[in-house]
C-alpha cells in the first residue's frame, strides 16, 4: 500500500527457548497514532526493537516506508526518530553537546536545530549540567529532543511518558499531537498507561505473551466499548419487535445467540425489562455495559489466557 | 562515515579527561627528552625511536576515550540508521587519528625542541631523523592491530576495568605463556628466526622494543610488522564485527 509507513510480517524474536515475539503483524499506516499495548514482558520493546535495528529479528519480514531489504531499511530508518526505553546519552556531556554530537555525526545542516528542539522539549536552560546529573524526566525530553531532531516521518517511542511529572505528561502529549496534526507525523506509542494512550492513539495493537492479539482502530474500539443494556434472549425477534413497536427503540443490535445489545435507553434497564417480559419474550439474563480501553485489553488477555 | 568520525573526534574533545591525559603524556616527553638532550639531536632522536612501544601501553586508553561511556548510547546510533559497520570502523578511524595525532604531537614536539636547540651535525641528524621514521613506519600497523584488539573488547565487554585489566594481563602475563607453549610444541627454541616470529605473532608490541630495533633495522623488519600488525588488525575486527553484528545492543 503506498501509504503504509510500517510493516512487519512473522517478525520473531527468540532468546534460546523463549519466544520474546512470536510471528507478529503489524501494519501502521500514514498519519496515525498507533498505541502498542501489552503488559510487562508482552514483547512491545522487543517489536520496537527490531524495528530500530537494536536486536536482530529471529525471522520475519519488516518494511519501512515501503523499503525492505537490510540497507534500504538503515536508510529509511534516516526517516524515523526513536526513543526506546531509558535514554541513554553520554554521561559527561550537557544536554546541547550530546545533541551536538548527534547532529555532527548525522550530517544535519544548520547548529540551531539543537537549540530549536531543545526549546521544544524545555531543556533550553539546562546550562553547564552533564546529563549523568539529568532528573528522570529531563532523561526523556533529551531523549525526545533526540528523536524529534532529524524531523523524523516516524516516531517510535516506548514508554515515553516514564518519570514525566503530570505537567510533562500534558505537554509531551500536546506535542506528539500537534506533530503529527501540523507535521503528519506517525507515531508508534507503547505504554502501560492506557489511560494515557486512550488520550492519543488513533489505532490500537494488542500484545500479549509476544503474539499480537489484535489491531482495531480507535474508532471500531470505541464502537466496541459503547455502554449499552445487553440482553439474553429465548427469541431475538420477538424482543426486537417489543422493542421497536412498545418503547419505540431503534438504536439496538442482534448478536448470535439471541443476544441484543440495547443503545439507547440506558438510564431505564428496568423498564426495557418490563417491556419485554409483557411482550411474552423468555428474559434469560440482562445487564448493563460498557468498557474503557483498560477494560478491552484485560477482556481480551483474560480471554486468552483461560482459551 | 566521514560525519561519523569528526563527530566522535569532536566529542573526545570535550572530555576533560583528554586533557588531563595529554598532559601527562606531554609532561612525561618534556621529562623524557630533557633527559636525552645531553647528547644532542642525534641522541634524542635515537631515544625516541625506542619509544614506540609506548603505543603499546596508551592504546587502551586512548580508545577508551572514544568507545568510554557510550555502550548505552549506541542504540542511538543504529536506530537513526547507521550500520554496525558504520559504527565499529568509525570509532576505530577516530581511536587512530586521536592517536596519531597524539603520536604527531609529543613525537614531532620531542624532535622539534631537539632540531630548534640542540647542537646537530648535518649527515648524522639526517641519519637519526631516518631512523626515526623508519621505526615509526614499523610501529603503525602494530598500532593499528593493538587498537583494534582494544576496540573490539571495549565494544563488547561492558565492565571497562575489566577489558583494560584483561588487555594488560594478557600482554604481560598470558602471551609470554602462550609463547612459551608455542616453543614447547614447535620444538623450538630462542635465538632462531621461527622463535622471532613466534614472539612477534603473539606479543607483536616486542617487534617495537628497543632490543628488537637495536640490531634489525631491515626490510623484513618492516615486513614483519606489516604482516603482523594487519593480521591482528584483521583478526580483531573480524572477531569483532562478527559479535557485534549479532549482539542485541540496550
Amino acid at each position: 500500500m503506498a501509504n503504509e509507513i510500517l510493516s512487519a510480517r512473522g517478525l520473531t524474536k527468540r532468546y534460546g527457548h523463549h519466544l520474546a515475539v512470536d510471528h507478529a503483524d503489524l501494519t501502521i499506516t500514514q498519519g496515525q497514532i498507533y498505541g502498542l499495548v501489552g503488559r510487562n514482558g508482552a514483547g512491545k520493546t522487543t517489536i520496537i526493537r527490531m524495528v530500530t535495528a537494536q536486536t536482530v529479528p529471529t525471522e520475519g519480514e519488516l518494511s519501512l516506508f515501503g523499503e525492505t531489504g537490510e540497507r534500504a531499511l538503515s536508510r529509511a530508518r534516516s526517516r524515523t526518530g526513536a526513543m526506546v526505553e531509558t535514554p541513554s546519552f553520554y554521561p559527561y556531556l550537557t544536554a546541547r553537546q550530546n545533541l551536538e554530537y548527534y547532529r555532527l555525526q548525522r550530517g544535519i545542516p544548520g547548529k540551531r536545530v539543537v537549540d530549536e528542539v531543545l526549546e521544544e522539549v524545555d531543556l533550553a536552560s539546562t546550562g553547564k549540567k552533564t546529563f549523568k546529573n539529568f532528573s528522570l524526566g529531563m532523561k526523556q525530553r533529551l531523549g525526545l529532543a533526540l528523536a524529534l531532531m532529524n524531523r523524523p516521518d516516524l516516531l517510535l517511542l516506548d514508554e515515553p511518558i516514564n518519570g514525566l511529572d503530570p505537567e510533562g505528561i500534558v505537554e509531551f502529549r500536546n506535542l506528539l499531537l500537534r506533530l503529527n496534526r501540523e507535521r503528519q507525523t506517525t507515531i508508534l506509542i507503547s505504554s502501560h498507561i492506557l489511560s494515557e494512550l486512550g488520550n492519543l492513539a488513533t489505532c490500537y495493537g494488542f500484545i500479549d505473551n509476544g503474539r499480537m492479539l489484535e489491531q482495531i482502530t480507535a474508532s471500531a474500539l470505541e464502537e466496541k466499548c459503547r455502554a449499552c443494556i445487553e440482553a439474553r434472549v429465548d427469541n431475538a425477534s420477538q424482543a426486537a419487535l417489543v422493542l421497536e413497536q412498545q418503547l419505540g427503540i431503534r438504536d439496538y443490535e442482534v448478536l448470535p445467540g439471541n443476544v441484543l445489545r440495547i443503545y439507547s435507553s440506558l438510564d431505564a434497564p428496568q423498564r426495557v425489562t418490563q417491556a419485554l417480559v409483557e411482550g411474552g419474550v423468555a428474559l434469560q439474563g440482562i445487564e448493563s455495559r460498557g468498557a474503557n480501553l483498560e477494560d478491552y485489553f484485560l477482556a481480551m488477555i483474560g480471554g486468552v489466557r483461560h482459551a | 562515515m566521514l560525519n561519523y568520525i569528526k563527530a566522535e573526534l569532536w566529542k573526545v574533545s570535550r572530555r576533560p579527561v583528554f586533557y588531563i591525559l595529554l598532559a601527562v603524556l606531554a609532561a612525561s616527553t618534556a621529562l623524557f627528552t630533557a633527559m636525552c638532550s645531553s647528547g644532542g639531536f642525534s641522541y634524542l632522536a635515537e631515544a625516541v625511536s625506542t619509544t614506540m612501544v609506548t603505543g603499546f601501553l596508551a592504546a587502551p586508553l586512548l580508545v577508551q576515550l572514544v568507545d568510554g561511556g557510550g555502550a548505552e548510547a549506541l542504540k542511538n546510533e543504529l536506530s537513526f540508521g547507521l550500520g554496525r559497520g558504520t559504527v565499529y570502523w568509525g570509532k576505530l578511524s577516530a581511536a587512530l587519528i586521536l592517536g596519531a595525532g597524539v603520536c604527531l604531537m609529543l613525537v614531532g614536539g620531542s624532535l622539534l625542541y631537539g632540531w630548534l636547540l640542540l647542537p646537530r651535525g648535518g649527515e648524522e641528524a639526517g641519519k637519526a631523523l631516518n631512523l626515526v621514521g623508519f621505526c615509526l613506519i614499523g610501529a603503525l600497523p602494530v598500532w593499528c592491530g593493538l587498537f583494534a584488539m582494544c576496540h573490539t573488547l571495549a565494544l563488547l565487554v561492558r565492565s571497562t576495568a575489566a577489558w583494560v585489566a584483561g588487555y594488560y594481563l594478557t600482554f604481560f602475563i598470558g602471551q609470554p605463556i602462550l609463547v612459551f607453549l608455542a616453543m614447547l610444541l614447535f620444538n623450538v627454541y630462542e635465538a632462531t628466526e621461527a622463535f622471532s616470529l613466534i614472539t612477534a605473532i603473539l606479543m607483536p608490541y616486542s617487534l617495537l622494543m628497543p632490543s628488537v630495533l637495536e640490531d634489525w633495522l631491515t626490510s623484513q623488519y618492516q615486513l614483519w610488522c606489516w604482516g603482523v600488525g594487519l593480521g591482528w588488525l584483521a583478526a580483531a575486527a573480524g572477531v569483532g564485527m562478527l559479535l557485534f553484528t549479532r549482539r542485541d545492543v540496550r
